[in-house]
């Protein structure tokens, strides 16, 4: 495979989100399309729609020429369209339906701002806001189907949809709630928090094929996974970046595979794929112990059910201290130093945008 | 060019009440953080929620002041006249304060001119930011002289206030790009507050090219070729091929933004698009030209200090006039007979590209007679010193100086030769070329013209009258013309810089290229009158224009970093003035202040998010804002907030912060038995009687709780004592009985100290007698229940 190569294209605003196209599964070829939103650019933000197709579509080009030529180009981001947007970007979804809604997030007199937004199959939409309130929407329907008004004391920072009918938040005082859409109470099913000081926590993302494992990133900079069935406190810690982490993602189809970036100017690879190939080490082990040990039939039939649970319960997110050794991480953006605030990654191809207006493309990441 | 007047107007406020008063701070906080959309409702709003934060101890009343937005263009800060007087001279009393807390230290441009009635008319330009910003005060009107590019272009505006034209006009600088005007008549020379006029501030703002959307590419881009030579340190100064390497990497965001603006240029439709990027084109030309010549002559210095072959090359690379002319003659069917012909081939063989003069005579159709063959000899023979980096030439690398000099002497004897002997008589062209070969001063004089600007002159006139040239000896060889281009031929490092500030609207190149040459060792350190040296003058002055910038901000607080002596200084300023939108910005400038340790301004912004979450009705917020900065005072008076809550509702809100406190509860009394007291019900809910009553007394014990809640936790102790089994010790319930005998004394200390008062007031306040009533009873109870049990145990 060939080498990551990463490329900064430089635009003329603070990049506040970044969205890859989202693809129909059956499609063979990923898209080269992604939209940035950017902020805190006076009352002129933009909303930018980006192609950054790997083979020029007019050009013609002989096969040898165009091997070599773009084994030496940057294939650079070409815009598409913008739409200009008031308010910061907080986040983004592409979606294919048009519509508004007004005032979703209030204060009393004050306006206030929307923080994240989560889709679930396309036809349900969940909002959070600094005003804790937790909105949600149909498409069609002009007002929000429920409002949850007091959801949260705090900013709620970021949502995400667990089930069909589950949605996840984080506020700004570390506390990770889980809400049941269907119930009419107005309380979170589960609230999961941080041991000690209340970091804030700014960012969540769920495991794509396990719901019940989900990943949170806060003020400090810290990974924390959590395990919806079981703690009330984060199954892993994991201290990462020195400053704030404003995003994170699972590699869709290699969910060992994580994405984190920070104020600090870093965006890092999480690789537990090795872990994943150790959880079944200690099983090996255990037998191998067993032969040693005992010698008799018996003793090794007590040791085996304990050891196969081990893949059962256990994703390599979850396994304890004893594998933590076994996780890669990448700095993918080494001498960055302006704050990374958003990143997608779709395959091999990590998109991130940064508040010194840069779009940065890696390619050909090499994932396990 | 006038603009919303943000926050900022209070901003100041906020800076000076902040030494004086805790509470009128809260009061400014509260202003501040409204934006100009939602500013009168909140103004409005404020009575019922606020009330307690105004102690008058400054006399600022907030009913006083209401904002107006008086158009599009402009948004005021109104108030009223009643009051106005009082408070605007507090305003301008702070902002003096302000301006001599920073002119103290820096220079950087804050000044206050006033402009009388009598002097309509008359301009008062006291400025002292000559290079940015001149400013001339004419009555009502406000001119403005920007420099943009080269051209001085006038910006004038009109302050939309009759007041000024009646009064005439007082501005003093803000921060960054930032001026304040009001219409101010003059009385005497320090009393202020007597010649109000006006009861508007204007706030005027503007942009300098640096905030146009491609040169904020730039401005990004060059942030991290910045860095990156901050970190290379002084010590390097000596290794010249780094700093060359940065030149270049300076030089090509340079180039990358000529490319993008000249691209867009050839795309653009309309005119009115064009134009601005034209004259962008033209300042971004120029300042890759001075750079590169700065490039070779201060930074990358060739061996022996010879330059000239360098200078050919930025020459060629700058000026393709000679090319273009060949191009047009060599495109016609008979070259020779182009009218472009021979100006080609001199101004080619004037920037001593005498491979490309040979090319083009061998397609003359002369070209194999007698005259043509001599010159093209002599073109041949001449020495070249050194390699230039353009042109494929043969190399002599073991030639000396004084060797070469005695060969050029004898190529150039044979020159004279051909021309003494009237080779070329039979042309005239030739004989030029010919004279140009010799360096003859008339010559360079006859073509004048065709070689344009004086530099190209003065590099032509060197290659054939003094290749040797040193580094040192190029003084000797100027004369006056432009002026920046001349300081740099002088070798004048400071000359340079000096003029190209004057010249240039931006600080972007003065900046960034004092700095190398503040690396590479170049510049002397010479100290400036208010006490920093120039590189980090002007880095100040360039990040503080990046610093005004809504979106730029974040780029400008690198460059304080490096800023030694003033940079901490200005950045604290700085941070305290930014509008906080959301909290994600918030959180942001908190890192950026953390990472610092800026303590105050920490507590200051948290502050600022904590009384925005407040006036929004979210206590839960509030408190962790407080928190989070650990302010005490601010801390209690939420945690004051959410008991009146809880003693109005009779329930706790906010339980998910309240529940989880921990060890941060005991910032401050209110919020640990905030703490505690919830602490109590949960106890009392999940059936914990004995834990619940203990942890009762040791709150009216300890003195946690607040007097004015002693009954409200009396009450709360009566289902305890009311309880099957028995709660309280004996020796509990005496103490419980002290408590409300205080409870009575102070009722009773307080009827006779407002006997007085309350006597026109009507009827005074009645106790609650029966509940105390039957809290006694219920205590009387309980100590026999308690007396009984307590025997009964022992004996048993």
């Amino acid at each position: 495979m060939a080498e990551s190569s990463s490329f900064a294209k430089f635009v003329s605003e603070k990049i506040s989100k970044i969205r890859w196209q989202p693809t129909p599964t059956q499609a063979i070829r990923k898209s080269g399309i992604f939209a940035t939103g950017s902020w805190d650019n006076g009352d002129d933000n933009r909303i930018c729609i980006w192609n950054i197709e790997d083979v020029p579509p007019t050009e013609d080009i002989s096969m040898d020429a165009y091997m070599n030529e773009q084994l030496d180009a940057e294939i650079e981001p070409t815009l598409l369209c913008e739409h200009h947007h008031r308010g910061d970007v907080t986040d983004l979804v592409m979606l294919s339906v048009t519509q508004t809604w007004e005032k979703l997030h209030h204060f009393p007199v004050n306006t206030c701002s929307c923080t994240g937004i989560a889709v679930k199959a396309d036809d349900t939409y969940v909002t959070v806001g600094e005003d804790g309130r937790i909105n949600l929407l149909h498409p069609g329907h002009n007002v929000p189907v429920r409002t949850i008004d007091e959801a949260d004391n705090c900013t709620l920072n970021a949502v995400t949809f667990l089930k069909q009918s589950e949605a996840a938040t984080v506020n700004s005082i570390g506390q990770l709630k889980v809400w049941d859409l269907r119930q009419t109470t107005d309380k979170p099913s589960q609230i999961f928090l941080m041991t000690g000081e209340r970091v804030p926590l700014h960012c969540i993302d769920k495991h794509p094929t396990q719901p019940h494992i989900v990943a949170t990133g806060g003020e400090d900079g810290t990974l924390c996974i959590w395990d919806m069935r079981q703690d009330k406190f984060p199954v892993t810690l994991l201290s990462a970046h020195s400053a704030d982490m404003w995003e994170l993602k699972f590699h869709t189809t290699h969910p060992d595979n994580l994405f984190s970036c920070s104020e600090d100017g870093s965006v890092w690879h999480w690789d537990r794929s090795a872990a994943s190939a150790y959880s079944n080490v200690p099983n090996l082990i255990a037998q191998k112990d067993a032969s040693l040990f005992g010698k008799s039939p018996f003793s090794s039939s007590l040791l085996t059910p304990a050891a196969s649970k081990i893949p059962t319960v256990s994703s390599p997110w979850l396994s304890s201290e004893a594998s933590k050794q076994c996780l890669d991480i990448t700095d993918l953006m080494t001498g960055n130093t302006m704050p990374v605030n958003t990143l997608d990654i779709v395959d091999t191809t990590l998109l991130c945008g940064t508040d010194g207006g840069q779009i940065y493309t890696v390619k050909n990441l090499i994932i396990k | 060019m006038a603009e919303r007047l943000e926050p900022t107007e209070v901003l100041m406020l906020t800076f000076i009440t902040n030494k004086h008063d805790y509470d009128a701070l809260l009061a400014v906080l509260h202003l501040r953080t409204g934006n100009t959309q939602s500013a009168p409702t909140f103004i409005t709003n404020k009575h019922d929620s606020n009330a307690w934060i105004l102690n008058n101890s400054l006399e600022i009343h907030l009913e006083t002041c209401a904002w107006l937005d008086t158009g599009k263009q402009t948004k005021n800060i109104c108030i009223r006249p009643v009051q106005t007087e009082r408070i605007f001279s507090f305003v301008s009393k702070a902002k003096t304060a302000f301006c001599h807390s920073i002119s103290s230290k820096t220079l950087s441009g804050l000044i206050v001119h006033k402009v009388p009635l009598s002097a309509k008319g008359t301009t008062c330009p006291q400025q002292k930011h000559s290079n940015t910003f001149l400013a001339k005060a004419n009555g009502a009107t406000y001119q403005k002289f920007m420099k943009s590019g080269t051209p001085y272009s006038a910006v004038s505006l009109i302050i939309p206030d009759r007041q000024c034209e009646v009064f005439g006009c007082l501005s003093e600088w803000g921060l960054g790009n930032q001026l304040f005007l009001c219409a101010h008549a003059q009385h005497g020379e320090d009393d202020r507050s007597t010649g109000m006029a006006s009861p508007f501030i204007h706030e005027v703002k503007w942009d300098t090219d640096m905030h146009e959307p491609t040169a904020r590419k730039l401005v990004n881009e060059s942030l991290s070729i910045f860095l990156k030579l901050q970190q290379l340190g002084s010590d390097t100064s000596k290794d010249k091929s780094q700093m060359v390497k940065i030149s270049r990497e300076y030089r090509s965001v340079i180039q990358a933004c000529l490319l993008e603006l000249q691209q867009y240029c050839r795309n653009g439709k309309h005119d009115i698009d064009i134009k601005p990027k034209e004259i962008q084109i033209k300042l971004f030309e120029m300042i890759e030209l001075l750079w590169s010549l700065a490039e070779i002559l201060f930074v990358e210095i060739a061996p022996g200090g010879l330059i000239l072959n360098r200078l050919l090359d930025w020459m060629r690379l700058h000026f393709v006039e000679g090319t273009k002319l060949a191009k047009e003659a060599m495109q016609d069917e008979r070259p020779d007979s182009h009218p472009s012909y021979w100006p080609a081939v001199y101004l080619l063989a004037l920037h001593g590209r005498l491979e490309d003069v040979r090319h083009m005579l061998s397609i003359h159709s002369d070209r194999d007679s007698e005259p043509m063959i001599v010159m093209d000899t002599l073109l041949h023979s001449m020495p070249v010193f050194g390699a230039s980096s353009l042109t494929v030439e043969l190399v002599q690398p073991s030639l000396s100086t004084t060797e070469f000099d005695m060969k050029w002497q004898r190529w150039q004897q044979q020159c004279q030769q051909g021309l003494d002997e009237e080779v070329f008589a039979s042309s005239d062209n030739l004989e030029i070329l010919c004279k140009i070969l010799c360096g003859e001063d008339g010559v360079f004089i006859d073509l004048q013209d065709l070689i344009g600007s004086w530099y190209c002159m003065l590099i032509s006139r060197l290659l054939y009258q003094c290749p040797v040239i040193k580094m040192s000896e190029m003084q000797y060889h100027t004369q006056p013309w432009d002026l920046i281009l001349l300081a740099a031929f002088e070798c004048d490092v400071h000359q340079v810089i000096k003029d190209s500030s004057t010249v240039l609207g931006n600080w972007w190149f003065v900046a960034h290229l004092t700095d190398l040459l503040h690396h590479c060792g170049r510049l002397q350190s010479q100290s400036m009158q208010f006490g920093s040296n120039l590189r980090e003058f002007l880095l100040l002055e360039y990040a503080s224009t990046i610093l005004s910038h809504d979106s730029l901000w974040q780029v400008g607080v690198y460059y304080l970093d490096h800023c030694q002596n003033f940079g901490r200084y200005h950045l604290e300023q700085f941070v305290e003035h930014f509008p906080l939108e959301t909290e994600r910005k918030a959180q942001k400038i908190l890192r950026i202040c953390e990472r610092r340790d800026m303590q105050d301004q920490i507590r200051s912004i948290c502050k600022v998010m904590g009384m925005k979450a407040l006036h929004n009705g979210r206590l839960g917020s509030a408190l962790s804002w407080a928190l989070r900065s650990k302010d005490v005072m601010f801390a209690s008076i939420v945690a004051e907030k959410l008991l009146f809550e809880y003693s109005e509702s009779g329930g706790f809100s906010n339980l998910d912060l309240i529940d989880n406190l921990g060890s941060s509860m005991l910032i401050c009394n209110k919020l640990t038995f905030l703490g505690k007291y919830r602490e109590f019900h949960k106890l009392y809910e999940e059936g914990e009687v004995k834990a619940a009553g203990s942890l009762l007394l040791s709150l009216l014990t300890a003195k946690v709780a607040p007097r004015k809640f002693w009954p409200t936790l009396l009450l709360d102790a009566l289902p305890l004592l009311e309880a099957e089994e028995v709660v309280f010790t004996s020796q509990q319930t005496y103490e419980l009985m002290h408590c409300i005998e205080h409870i009575g004394l102070d009722h009773r200390l307080e009827l006779i100290e407002s006997k007085d008062k309350k006597k026109h007031q009507g009827q005074p306040e009645t106790p609650d007698v029966i509940e105390m009533d039957l809290m006694k009873l219920a205590l009387a109870r309980n100590l026999a229940r308690a007396i009984v049990c307590e025997g009964t145990t022992l004996t048993s």
